[in-house]
Protein backbone atom coordinates (compact mmCIF):
# COMPACT_ATOMS: atom_id res chain seq x y z
CA UNK A 1 0.00 0.00 0.00
CA UNK A 2 2.82 2.02 0.94
CA UNK A 3 5.14 1.57 -2.02
CA UNK A 4 2.04 2.26 -3.89
CA UNK A 5 1.06 5.38 -2.71
CA UNK A 6 5.03 6.52 -2.35
CA UNK A 7 4.75 5.53 -6.51
CA UNK A 8 1.87 7.80 -7.20
CA UNK A 9 3.27 10.35 -4.93
CA UNK A 10 6.61 10.19 -6.67
CA UNK A 11 8.00 10.80 -3.21
CA UNK A 12 11.46 11.21 -4.09
CA UNK A 13 10.64 13.18 -7.54
CA UNK A 14 8.79 15.49 -4.69
CA UNK A 15 12.08 16.33 -3.07
CA UNK A 16 13.90 16.74 -6.21
CA UNK A 17 11.20 19.28 -7.17
CA UNK A 18 11.83 20.93 -4.25
CA UNK A 19 15.46 21.67 -3.77
CA UNK A 20 15.50 22.47 -7.33
CA UNK A 21 13.04 25.10 -6.67
CA UNK A 22 14.95 26.10 -3.17
CA UNK A 23 17.92 26.11 -5.45
CA UNK A 24 16.77 29.31 -7.26
CA UNK A 25 14.91 30.92 -4.51
CA UNK A 26 18.32 30.67 -2.15
CA UNK A 27 18.13 34.12 -1.10
CA UNK A 28 14.95 34.85 0.40
CA UNK A 29 14.41 30.85 1.53
CA UNK A 30 18.15 31.56 3.38
CA UNK A 31 16.75 34.74 5.20
CA UNK A 32 12.66 32.98 6.40
CA UNK A 33 15.86 30.28 7.40
CA UNK A 34 17.81 33.32 9.32
CA UNK A 35 14.64 34.25 11.44
CA UNK A 36 14.28 30.65 12.52
CA UNK A 37 17.38 29.85 13.66
CA UNK A 38 17.97 33.18 15.38
CA UNK A 39 14.72 32.82 17.14
CA UNK A 40 15.60 28.92 18.07
CA UNK A 41 19.00 29.84 19.29
CA UNK A 42 17.76 32.42 21.52
CA UNK A 43 15.18 29.87 23.02
CA UNK A 44 17.76 26.93 23.73
CA UNK A 45 20.22 29.08 24.74
CA UNK A 46 18.04 30.79 27.62
CA UNK A 47 16.37 27.51 27.89
CA UNK A 48 19.50 25.60 28.51
CA UNK A 49 21.13 28.21 30.77
CA UNK A 50 18.61 28.31 33.02
CA UNK A 51 18.37 24.36 33.47
CA UNK A 52 22.11 24.77 33.96
CA UNK A 53 21.81 27.57 36.50
CA UNK A 54 18.89 26.15 38.86
CA UNK A 55 20.78 22.12 38.47
CA UNK A 56 24.33 24.53 39.37
CA UNK A 57 22.53 26.25 42.37
CA UNK A 58 21.12 23.00 43.57
CA UNK A 59 24.56 21.27 43.64
CA UNK A 60 26.10 23.81 45.30
CA UNK A 61 23.92 24.36 48.13
CA UNK A 62 25.69 23.91 50.85
CA UNK A 63 28.98 25.78 49.20
CA UNK A 64 26.19 28.79 48.85
CA UNK A 65 25.63 28.64 52.71
CA UNK A 66 28.97 27.40 53.64
CA UNK A 67 27.18 25.51 56.42
CA UNK A 68 24.51 23.06 56.75
CA UNK A 69 22.00 26.01 58.83
CA UNK A 70 22.50 29.36 60.58
CA UNK A 71 20.77 30.70 62.75
CA UNK A 72 20.93 34.65 62.46
CA UNK A 73 20.07 37.95 64.57
CA UNK A 74 19.76 41.59 63.82
CA UNK A 75 20.59 42.16 67.52
CA UNK A 76 22.84 40.19 70.44
CA UNK A 77 20.73 37.04 71.04
CA UNK A 78 17.84 37.02 73.84
CA UNK A 79 18.91 34.67 76.42
CA UNK A 80 15.83 32.05 75.10
CA UNK A 81 17.68 32.29 71.69
CA UNK A 82 21.78 31.72 73.01
CA UNK A 83 20.09 28.72 74.70
CA UNK A 84 18.74 27.19 71.54
CA UNK A 85 21.95 28.22 69.94
CA UNK A 86 24.66 27.00 72.18
CA UNK A 87 22.33 24.11 72.25
CA UNK A 88 23.04 23.32 69.01
CA UNK A 89 26.67 24.09 69.54
CA UNK A 90 27.53 26.07 66.45
CA UNK A 91 31.03 25.07 64.62
CA UNK A 92 31.36 29.06 63.60
CA UNK A 93 30.18 32.47 63.99
CA UNK A 94 30.57 35.88 63.19
CA UNK A 95 29.23 39.14 63.03
CA UNK A 96 29.17 41.52 60.94
CA UNK A 97 28.12 45.74 59.85
CA UNK A 98 29.04 48.39 58.01
CA UNK A 99 31.43 50.72 58.52
CA UNK A 100 34.24 53.22 57.27
CA UNK A 101 37.88 51.77 57.51
CA UNK A 102 40.78 53.70 56.87
CA UNK A 103 44.29 52.64 55.00
CA UNK A 104 46.79 54.27 57.14
CA UNK A 105 49.29 53.88 54.33
CA UNK A 106 47.47 56.60 51.99
CA UNK A 107 44.73 57.51 54.58
CA UNK A 108 41.51 56.11 52.05
CA UNK A 109 39.04 55.35 53.33
CA UNK A 110 36.04 53.56 52.10
CA UNK A 111 33.00 52.15 53.64
CA UNK A 112 32.95 48.42 54.12
CA UNK A 113 31.29 45.37 55.25
CA UNK A 114 32.96 44.22 58.46
CA UNK A 115 32.71 40.40 59.33
CA UNK A 116 34.02 39.23 62.45
CA UNK A 117 34.54 35.75 62.55
CA UNK A 118 35.37 32.56 64.27
CA UNK A 119 35.73 29.32 63.81
CA UNK A 120 36.40 27.25 60.38
CA UNK A 121 34.02 28.59 58.43
CA UNK A 122 33.30 27.79 55.59
CA UNK A 123 32.63 24.35 55.81
CA UNK A 124 32.04 24.02 52.85
CA UNK A 125 33.26 25.77 49.46
CA UNK A 126 36.49 28.18 49.96
CA UNK A 127 37.07 31.46 50.75
CA UNK A 128 39.79 32.84 47.83
CA UNK A 129 42.47 34.75 48.70
CA UNK A 130 45.46 35.92 47.60
CA UNK A 131 48.04 34.60 48.72
CA UNK A 132 45.96 31.54 48.97
CA UNK A 133 47.07 30.20 52.27
CA UNK A 134 46.57 32.97 53.82
CA UNK A 135 42.75 31.68 54.08
CA UNK A 136 43.54 29.24 56.48
CA UNK A 137 46.17 31.30 58.55
CA UNK A 138 44.57 34.56 59.33
CA UNK A 139 42.73 33.60 62.34
CA UNK A 140 46.22 32.75 63.94
CA UNK A 141 48.40 35.12 62.46
CA UNK A 142 45.55 37.87 63.65
CA UNK A 143 45.43 39.34 59.96
CA UNK A 144 42.84 41.00 57.68
CA UNK A 145 41.16 39.65 54.39
CA UNK A 146 40.06 42.62 52.51
CA UNK A 147 38.22 42.67 49.11
CA UNK A 148 40.82 42.00 46.01
CA UNK A 149 39.22 44.88 44.18
CA UNK A 150 39.29 47.34 47.38
CA UNK A 151 43.10 46.64 47.57
CA UNK A 152 43.53 47.39 43.99
CA UNK A 153 41.39 50.72 43.91
CA UNK A 154 43.49 52.03 47.07
CA UNK A 155 46.58 50.46 45.96
CA UNK A 156 46.96 48.06 48.96
CA UNK A 157 49.24 45.44 49.25
CA UNK A 158 49.44 42.03 52.12
CA UNK A 159 51.63 43.46 55.11
CA UNK A 160 49.57 46.95 55.00
CA UNK A 161 47.45 48.03 57.92
CA UNK A 162 43.53 48.78 58.22
CA UNK A 163 42.17 50.61 60.47
CA UNK A 164 38.54 49.67 61.82
CA UNK A 165 37.09 52.06 64.55
CA UNK A 166 39.74 52.21 67.10
CA UNK A 167 41.66 48.81 65.87
CA UNK A 168 44.84 48.82 63.14
CA UNK A 169 45.95 45.55 62.14
CA UNK A 170 48.00 44.18 59.24
CA UNK A 171 46.30 43.04 56.19
CA UNK A 172 47.23 39.50 55.50
CA UNK A 173 45.87 39.11 52.53
CA UNK A 174 43.59 39.98 49.44
CA UNK A 175 39.96 38.35 49.46
CA UNK A 176 38.49 37.29 46.50
CA UNK A 177 35.82 35.41 46.77
CA UNK A 178 33.64 34.27 49.65
CA UNK A 179 30.61 31.29 49.49
CA UNK A 180 27.50 32.97 48.64
CA UNK A 181 28.57 36.35 47.30
CA UNK A 182 29.17 38.14 44.28
CA UNK A 183 31.08 40.89 42.78
CA UNK A 184 28.01 43.18 42.45
CA UNK A 185 26.54 42.19 45.78
CA UNK A 186 29.79 43.33 47.33
CA UNK A 187 30.73 46.48 45.42
CA UNK A 188 28.34 49.37 47.76
CA UNK A 189 30.61 47.56 50.79
CA UNK A 190 33.30 45.52 49.74
CA UNK A 191 34.12 42.38 52.81
CA UNK A 192 36.68 43.05 55.24
CA UNK A 193 37.19 39.86 57.66
CA UNK A 194 38.62 39.95 60.57
CA UNK A 195 38.89 37.74 63.73
CA UNK A 196 36.31 37.79 65.83
CA UNK A 197 38.59 38.35 69.11
CA UNK A 198 39.42 41.81 67.38
CA UNK A 199 35.59 42.94 67.33
CA UNK A 200 35.51 44.40 70.56
CA UNK A 201 38.96 46.45 70.20
CA UNK A 202 36.99 48.24 67.33
CA UNK A 203 34.90 49.64 69.66
CA UNK A 204 32.09 50.27 66.93
CA UNK A 205 29.40 47.87 68.25
CA UNK A 206 27.42 49.65 70.73
CA UNK A 207 23.93 50.59 71.73
CA UNK A 208 21.90 50.98 68.53
CA UNK A 209 24.64 49.95 66.59
CA UNK A 210 23.28 47.97 62.91
CA UNK A 211 25.01 44.51 62.96
CA UNK A 212 23.98 41.00 62.43
CA UNK A 213 25.20 38.00 64.25
CA UNK A 214 25.04 34.65 62.46
CA UNK A 215 25.86 31.18 63.76
CA UNK A 216 27.00 28.17 61.36
CA UNK A 217 26.18 25.15 61.70
CA UNK A 218 27.46 21.48 60.16
CA UNK A 219 25.51 18.51 60.73
CA UNK A 220 25.80 14.58 59.65
CA UNK A 221 23.88 14.02 56.50
CA UNK A 222 20.95 12.05 58.21
CA UNK A 223 19.90 14.95 60.27
CA UNK A 224 16.66 16.22 59.09
CA UNK A 225 17.19 20.11 58.52
CA UNK A 226 13.40 20.59 57.26
CA UNK A 227 11.93 19.16 60.59
CA UNK A 228 14.83 21.07 62.54
CA UNK A 229 13.70 24.14 60.89
CA UNK A 230 10.09 23.62 61.32
CA UNK A 231 10.67 22.82 64.85
CA UNK A 232 12.73 25.66 65.84
CA UNK A 233 12.08 28.85 63.60
CA UNK A 234 8.52 29.66 65.52
CA UNK A 235 10.60 29.87 68.46
CA UNK A 236 13.43 31.72 67.03
CA UNK A 237 11.13 34.09 65.37
CA UNK A 238 9.42 35.07 68.70
CA UNK A 239 12.78 35.99 69.82
CA UNK A 240 13.59 38.07 66.93
CA UNK A 241 15.76 35.64 65.13
CA UNK A 242 15.98 33.10 62.10
CA UNK A 243 16.90 29.96 60.91
CA UNK A 244 17.90 29.18 57.52
CA UNK A 245 18.95 25.94 56.12
CA UNK A 246 20.99 25.47 53.43
CA UNK A 247 18.30 24.12 51.13
CA UNK A 248 15.58 26.96 51.72
CA UNK A 249 18.75 29.43 50.76
CA UNK A 250 18.89 27.84 47.99
CA UNK A 251 15.29 27.23 47.11
CA UNK A 252 15.02 31.20 47.65
CA UNK A 253 17.92 32.37 45.35
CA UNK A 254 16.86 29.71 43.00
CA UNK A 255 13.58 30.55 43.21
CA UNK A 256 15.43 34.19 42.04
CA UNK A 257 16.84 33.33 39.07
CA UNK A 258 14.26 30.85 38.30
CA UNK A 259 11.73 34.48 37.84
CA UNK A 260 14.98 36.07 35.59
CA UNK A 261 14.88 32.88 33.87
CA UNK A 262 11.46 32.68 32.85
CA UNK A 263 11.27 36.21 31.87
CA UNK A 264 14.12 35.85 29.74
CA UNK A 265 12.52 32.60 28.34
CA UNK A 266 9.37 34.46 27.79
CA UNK A 267 10.95 37.28 25.78
CA UNK A 268 12.63 34.74 23.95
CA UNK A 269 9.59 32.83 23.09
CA UNK A 270 7.89 36.13 22.11
CA UNK A 271 11.10 37.06 19.91
CA UNK A 272 10.55 33.35 18.61
CA UNK A 273 6.26 33.96 18.28
CA UNK A 274 6.69 37.70 16.77
CA UNK A 275 9.90 35.58 14.17
CA UNK A 276 7.02 32.99 13.40
CA UNK A 277 4.38 35.41 12.66
CA UNK A 278 6.65 37.10 10.39
CA UNK A 279 7.73 34.06 8.77
CA UNK A 280 4.56 32.95 8.43
CA UNK A 281 3.37 35.98 6.52
CA UNK A 282 6.49 35.57 3.87
CA UNK A 283 5.76 31.90 3.22
CA UNK A 284 2.34 32.99 2.40
CA UNK A 285 3.16 35.60 -0.02
CA UNK A 286 6.23 33.42 -1.22
CA UNK A 287 3.32 29.93 -1.48
CA UNK A 288 1.07 33.29 -3.41
CA UNK A 289 3.99 33.98 -5.77
CA UNK A 290 4.05 30.14 -6.30
CA UNK A 291 0.27 29.93 -7.20
CA UNK A 292 1.05 30.38 -11.20
CA UNK A 293 3.57 27.58 -10.94
CA UNK A 294 1.72 25.28 -9.50
CA UNK A 295 -1.15 25.44 -12.18
CA UNK A 296 1.45 24.83 -14.43
CA UNK A 297 2.82 21.55 -13.08
CA UNK A 298 -1.22 20.68 -12.83
CA UNK A 299 -1.26 21.61 -16.42
CA UNK A 300 1.18 18.65 -16.72
CA UNK A 301 -0.19 16.06 -14.59
CA UNK A 302 0.75 16.83 -11.27
CA UNK A 303 -1.84 16.30 -8.69
CA UNK A 304 -2.90 18.76 -5.99
CA UNK A 305 -1.62 16.59 -2.97
CA UNK A 306 2.02 16.64 -5.49
CA UNK A 307 2.22 20.45 -6.10
CA UNK A 308 1.15 20.65 -2.36
CA UNK A 309 3.75 18.33 -0.96
CA UNK A 310 7.04 20.22 -3.01
CA UNK A 311 6.22 23.84 -1.35
CA UNK A 312 5.48 21.86 2.56
CA UNK A 313 8.60 19.88 1.92
CA UNK A 314 10.68 23.35 1.04
CA UNK A 315 9.17 25.08 4.28
CA UNK A 316 9.52 22.02 6.36
CA UNK A 317 12.85 21.31 4.86
CA UNK A 318 14.00 24.89 5.92
CA UNK A 319 12.17 24.61 9.40
CA UNK A 320 14.09 21.45 10.27
CA UNK A 321 17.55 22.71 9.02
CA UNK A 322 16.89 26.17 10.64
CA UNK A 323 15.72 24.55 13.91
CA UNK A 324 18.62 22.24 13.92
CA UNK A 325 20.95 24.92 13.48
CA UNK A 326 19.58 27.34 15.83
CA UNK A 327 19.67 24.81 18.69
CA UNK A 328 23.09 24.39 17.85
CA UNK A 329 24.14 28.06 18.01
CA UNK A 330 22.19 28.10 20.63
CA UNK A 331 24.11 25.38 22.40
CA UNK A 332 27.18 27.72 21.97
CA UNK A 333 26.12 30.37 22.98
CA UNK A 334 25.06 29.48 26.35
CA UNK A 335 28.77 28.84 26.91
CA UNK A 336 29.31 32.74 27.02
CA UNK A 337 26.92 33.16 29.18
CA UNK A 338 29.15 32.24 32.67
CA UNK A 339 31.52 34.70 31.48
CA UNK A 340 29.29 37.61 30.85
CA UNK A 341 27.33 36.75 34.19
CA UNK A 342 30.02 36.31 35.98
CA UNK A 343 29.79 39.30 38.15
CA UNK A 344 25.87 38.51 39.40
CA UNK A 345 26.36 34.71 40.20
CA UNK A 346 27.33 33.94 43.51
CA UNK A 347 28.79 30.73 42.43
CA UNK A 348 31.18 28.81 39.87
CA UNK A 349 28.31 27.78 37.11
CA UNK A 350 29.69 24.52 35.44
CA UNK A 351 28.03 23.38 32.05
CA UNK A 352 27.38 20.02 31.65
CA UNK A 353 24.22 19.75 28.80
CA UNK A 354 21.36 18.90 30.83
CA UNK A 355 20.16 15.03 31.37
CA UNK A 356 16.61 16.22 30.20
CA UNK A 357 18.10 17.86 26.77
CA UNK B 1 -10.97 7.91 -38.09
CA UNK B 2 -11.46 7.49 -34.02
CA UNK B 3 -12.41 10.78 -32.25
CA UNK B 4 -9.86 11.99 -29.68
CA UNK B 5 -11.91 14.68 -28.39
CA UNK B 6 -15.89 14.95 -28.28
CA UNK B 7 -17.10 17.74 -27.31
CA UNK B 8 -21.52 17.80 -26.64
CA UNK B 9 -23.73 20.97 -25.63
CA UNK B 10 -20.86 22.94 -23.78
CA UNK B 11 -21.76 25.55 -21.61
CA UNK B 12 -19.71 27.53 -19.10
CA UNK B 13 -20.99 30.68 -17.56
CA UNK B 14 -18.91 32.79 -14.55
CA UNK B 15 -20.59 34.54 -11.67
CA UNK B 16 -19.99 37.88 -10.78
CA UNK B 17 -21.93 39.29 -8.03
CA UNK B 18 -25.50 39.03 -9.05
CA UNK B 19 -25.04 38.96 -12.43
CA UNK B 20 -24.59 35.97 -14.53
CA UNK B 21 -21.98 35.70 -17.92
CA UNK B 22 -22.42 33.09 -20.40
CA UNK B 23 -19.05 32.73 -22.01
CA UNK B 24 -19.86 29.97 -24.06
CA UNK B 25 -23.25 28.98 -25.24
CA UNK B 26 -24.08 24.89 -26.78
CA UNK B 27 -20.79 24.04 -28.50
CA UNK B 28 -20.78 20.84 -29.76
CA UNK B 29 -17.89 19.28 -31.99
CA UNK B 30 -14.81 16.85 -32.37
CA UNK B 31 -11.58 16.33 -33.52
CA UNK B 32 -10.47 13.46 -35.20
CA UNK B 33 -7.21 11.52 -33.76
CA UNK B 34 -4.08 12.81 -35.71
CA UNK B 35 -6.01 16.20 -37.05
CA UNK B 36 -4.53 19.53 -36.93
CA UNK B 37 -7.56 21.93 -35.75
CA UNK B 38 -7.30 25.60 -35.24
CA UNK B 39 -10.07 27.47 -33.12
CA UNK B 40 -10.49 30.98 -33.80
CA UNK B 41 -12.45 33.84 -33.26
CA UNK B 42 -11.69 37.37 -31.96
CA UNK B 43 -10.94 38.24 -28.19
CA UNK B 44 -13.69 37.66 -25.61
CA UNK B 45 -15.43 35.36 -28.07
CA UNK B 46 -14.25 32.23 -25.17
CA UNK B 47 -11.47 30.38 -27.57
CA UNK B 48 -9.19 29.96 -24.16
CA UNK B 49 -11.97 29.03 -22.01
CA UNK B 50 -12.81 26.27 -24.40
CA UNK B 51 -9.71 25.16 -24.25
CA UNK B 52 -9.35 25.00 -20.54
CA UNK B 53 -12.49 22.79 -20.45
CA UNK B 54 -10.84 20.62 -23.27
CA UNK B 55 -8.18 19.95 -21.01
CA UNK B 56 -9.94 19.35 -18.09
CA UNK B 57 -8.48 22.17 -16.48
CA UNK B 58 -12.15 23.92 -15.87
CA UNK B 59 -14.95 22.32 -15.58
CA UNK B 60 -18.82 22.92 -17.35
CA UNK B 61 -21.96 24.26 -16.33
CA UNK B 62 -23.37 21.70 -18.88
CA UNK B 63 -22.35 19.22 -21.16
CA UNK B 64 -19.85 17.03 -21.73
CA UNK B 65 -16.25 16.86 -23.19
CA UNK B 66 -15.08 13.30 -24.15
CA UNK B 67 -11.02 13.51 -23.96
CA UNK B 68 -9.27 10.17 -25.42
CA UNK B 69 -12.26 8.13 -24.64
CA UNK B 70 -12.30 9.09 -21.49
CA UNK B 71 -15.66 11.54 -20.01
CA UNK B 72 -14.28 14.39 -17.80
CA UNK B 73 -17.08 14.70 -15.68
CA UNK B 74 -16.80 11.30 -14.51
CA UNK B 75 -13.05 12.33 -13.25
CA UNK B 76 -11.71 13.84 -10.53
CA UNK B 77 -9.65 16.68 -10.54
CA UNK B 78 -6.27 14.29 -9.90
CA UNK B 79 -7.37 12.11 -12.22
CA UNK B 80 -7.97 14.35 -15.12
CA UNK B 81 -4.68 15.63 -14.02
CA UNK B 82 -3.12 11.79 -14.41
CA UNK B 83 -5.02 12.14 -17.90
CA UNK B 84 -3.02 14.99 -19.01
CA UNK B 85 -0.01 13.60 -17.54
CA UNK B 86 -0.40 10.30 -20.19
CA UNK B 87 -2.22 12.44 -23.30
CA UNK B 88 -1.59 16.10 -23.24
CA UNK B 89 0.81 18.17 -24.44
CA UNK B 90 -0.13 22.53 -23.91
CA UNK B 91 1.98 25.45 -25.41
CA UNK B 92 1.16 28.88 -24.14
CA UNK B 93 1.24 32.32 -25.33
CA UNK B 94 2.85 33.15 -22.91
CA UNK B 95 5.33 29.59 -22.78
CA UNK B 96 4.74 29.27 -18.95
CA UNK B 97 7.75 27.54 -18.46
CA UNK B 98 8.49 26.72 -14.12
CA UNK B 99 10.72 30.17 -13.52
CA UNK B 100 12.71 28.18 -10.94
CA UNK B 101 13.52 25.13 -13.38
CA UNK B 102 16.43 25.49 -16.17
CA UNK B 103 15.19 24.25 -19.48
CA UNK B 104 16.06 20.86 -19.35
CA UNK B 105 14.24 20.45 -16.01
CA UNK B 106 11.27 22.18 -17.80
CA UNK B 107 11.50 19.59 -20.23
CA UNK B 108 12.15 16.66 -17.95
CA UNK B 109 9.10 17.28 -15.68
CA UNK B 110 6.14 15.50 -17.52
CA UNK B 111 8.73 12.62 -17.62
CA UNK B 112 9.44 12.62 -14.16
CA UNK B 113 5.69 12.46 -13.53
CA UNK B 114 5.11 9.55 -15.68
CA UNK B 115 8.18 7.98 -13.93
CA UNK B 116 10.52 7.91 -16.51
CA UNK B 117 14.20 6.50 -15.47
CA UNK B 118 15.76 8.51 -18.80
CA UNK B 119 14.11 11.64 -18.62
CA UNK B 120 17.30 13.66 -18.52
CA UNK B 121 18.13 12.02 -21.48
CA UNK B 122 14.84 12.15 -23.09
CA UNK B 123 14.61 16.00 -22.56
CA UNK B 124 18.21 16.34 -23.25
CA UNK B 125 16.91 14.64 -27.01
CA UNK B 126 14.27 16.83 -27.25
CA UNK B 127 15.87 20.09 -26.48
CA UNK B 128 18.70 18.94 -29.41
CA UNK B 129 15.91 18.40 -31.46
CA UNK B 130 14.07 22.07 -30.98
CA UNK B 131 17.89 23.31 -31.50
CA UNK B 132 18.57 24.00 -28.15
CA UNK B 133 21.26 21.78 -26.86
CA UNK B 134 23.61 24.74 -25.96
CA UNK B 135 20.92 26.28 -23.41
CA UNK B 136 20.17 23.51 -21.42
CA UNK B 137 21.10 24.27 -17.71
CA UNK B 138 19.69 27.91 -18.75
CA UNK B 139 16.73 29.12 -16.98
CA UNK B 140 13.50 30.54 -18.47
CA UNK B 141 14.98 34.79 -17.87
CA UNK B 142 18.16 33.75 -19.67
CA UNK B 143 16.34 32.77 -22.80
CA UNK B 144 14.96 34.88 -25.35
CA UNK B 145 11.36 34.49 -26.28
CA UNK B 146 11.82 32.12 -29.31
CA UNK B 147 13.81 29.86 -27.07
CA UNK B 148 11.74 29.92 -24.48
CA UNK B 149 8.73 28.96 -26.92
CA UNK B 150 11.08 26.11 -28.13
CA UNK B 151 11.42 24.81 -24.72
CA UNK B 152 7.87 24.56 -24.16
CA UNK B 153 7.29 22.96 -27.64
CA UNK B 154 9.75 20.49 -26.39
CA UNK B 155 7.86 20.13 -23.26
CA UNK B 156 5.20 19.50 -24.38
CA UNK B 157 6.24 16.54 -26.92
CA UNK B 158 8.03 15.29 -24.02
CA UNK B 159 5.13 12.61 -22.75
CA UNK B 160 4.77 12.04 -26.60
CA UNK B 161 0.81 13.16 -26.24
CA UNK B 162 -2.20 12.14 -27.74
CA UNK B 163 -3.27 15.74 -28.28
CA UNK B 164 -1.48 18.60 -27.83
CA UNK B 165 -3.41 22.02 -27.28
CA UNK B 166 -1.53 24.98 -28.19
CA UNK B 167 -3.29 28.39 -27.19
CA UNK B 168 -1.86 31.32 -29.21
CA UNK B 169 1.62 30.10 -29.84
CA UNK B 170 3.11 32.59 -31.23
CA UNK B 171 1.78 35.76 -30.00
CA UNK B 172 4.31 36.96 -28.17
CA UNK B 173 6.85 36.07 -30.49
CA UNK B 174 8.10 38.18 -34.06
CA UNK B 175 6.71 37.26 -37.30
CA UNK B 176 10.61 35.26 -38.48
CA UNK B 177 10.91 33.30 -34.61
CA UNK B 178 6.68 32.72 -35.14
CA UNK B 179 6.83 30.82 -38.49
CA UNK B 180 9.87 29.02 -36.94
CA UNK B 181 7.94 27.43 -33.79
CA UNK B 182 5.17 26.61 -36.11
CA UNK B 183 7.08 25.09 -38.45
CA UNK B 184 8.74 23.22 -35.69
CA UNK B 185 4.97 21.90 -34.09
CA UNK B 186 3.64 20.90 -37.39
CA UNK B 187 7.17 18.56 -38.07
CA UNK B 188 6.41 17.40 -34.62
CA UNK B 189 2.91 17.14 -34.89
CA UNK B 190 3.70 14.72 -38.48
CA UNK B 191 6.61 13.02 -37.13
CA UNK B 192 4.77 11.83 -33.53
CA UNK B 193 1.06 11.50 -35.11
CA UNK B 194 -0.25 14.09 -32.13
CA UNK B 195 -3.33 15.97 -32.80
CA UNK B 196 -3.25 19.54 -32.96
CA UNK B 197 -6.29 21.85 -31.36
CA UNK B 198 -4.54 25.48 -31.81
CA UNK B 199 -6.06 28.41 -30.69
CA UNK B 200 -4.96 31.66 -32.38
CA UNK B 201 -5.96 34.91 -34.25
CA UNK B 202 -3.71 34.36 -36.98
CA UNK B 203 -5.82 33.00 -40.32
CA UNK B 204 -2.94 31.97 -41.94
CA UNK B 205 -1.62 29.86 -39.31
CA UNK B 206 -5.54 28.39 -39.35
CA UNK B 207 -5.53 28.02 -42.76
CA UNK B 208 -2.50 25.39 -41.71
CA UNK B 209 -4.67 23.22 -40.00
CA UNK B 210 -7.25 20.91 -41.44
CA UNK B 211 -10.34 22.19 -39.23
CA UNK B 212 -11.15 25.22 -38.92
CA UNK B 213 -13.49 26.08 -35.76
CA UNK B 214 -15.00 30.10 -35.83
CA UNK B 215 -16.01 31.24 -32.45
CA UNK B 216 -18.31 34.25 -31.55
CA UNK B 217 -19.71 35.56 -28.28
CA UNK B 218 -19.32 31.88 -26.73
CA UNK B 219 -21.31 30.46 -29.99
CA UNK B 220 -19.85 28.49 -32.42
CA UNK B 221 -20.06 30.51 -36.22
CA UNK B 222 -18.37 27.91 -38.40
CA UNK B 223 -16.89 24.38 -38.10
CA UNK B 224 -15.16 23.93 -41.60
CA UNK B 225 -12.32 21.26 -42.96
CA UNK B 226 -9.93 23.93 -44.70
CA UNK B 227 -10.18 22.36 -47.81
CA UNK B 228 -13.78 23.43 -48.51
CA UNK B 229 -13.22 27.00 -47.50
Amino acid sequence: MNSKSNESLRTPWLFKMAWRDAKASKVRLLLFMASIILGIAAVVSIQLFSTNLKDNIQRQSKALMGADFKIDSKQIPTERAQAIIDSLKPDAYEVNFVSMAVFPKNSGTKLVKIQGLDGNFPFYGDIETQPSAVANTYQESGGALVDATLMLQFDINPGDSIKIGDLTIPIAGALKAIPGSTAISTSVAPPVIIPYRYIKATNLLQFGSRKEYQYYYKTQDTVNLKRLQDKLEPELELENADLDTHTSTTKRLGSRYDNVGKFLNLAAFIALLLGCIGIASSVHIYIKEKLKAIAILKCMGASRLQSFLIFLIQIAGIGIIGGLIGSLIGIGIQELFPYLLKEFLPFDLKLPLPRNL
Amino acid sequence: MSKILKITGLERTYTSGNKQLTVLHDISFDVEKGQTFSIVGPSGSGKTTLLGLCAGLDAPNSGSVELCGQDLNTLNEDQRAQLRNKEVGFIFQNFQLLPTLTALENVSVPLELQGAKDATQKGTELLEKVGLKDRLHHYPSQLSGGEQQRVALARAFANAPSILFADEPTGNLDTETGEKVIQLLLDLNKENGTTLVIITHDLELANRTQQILRLKGGKIVTNQATASI
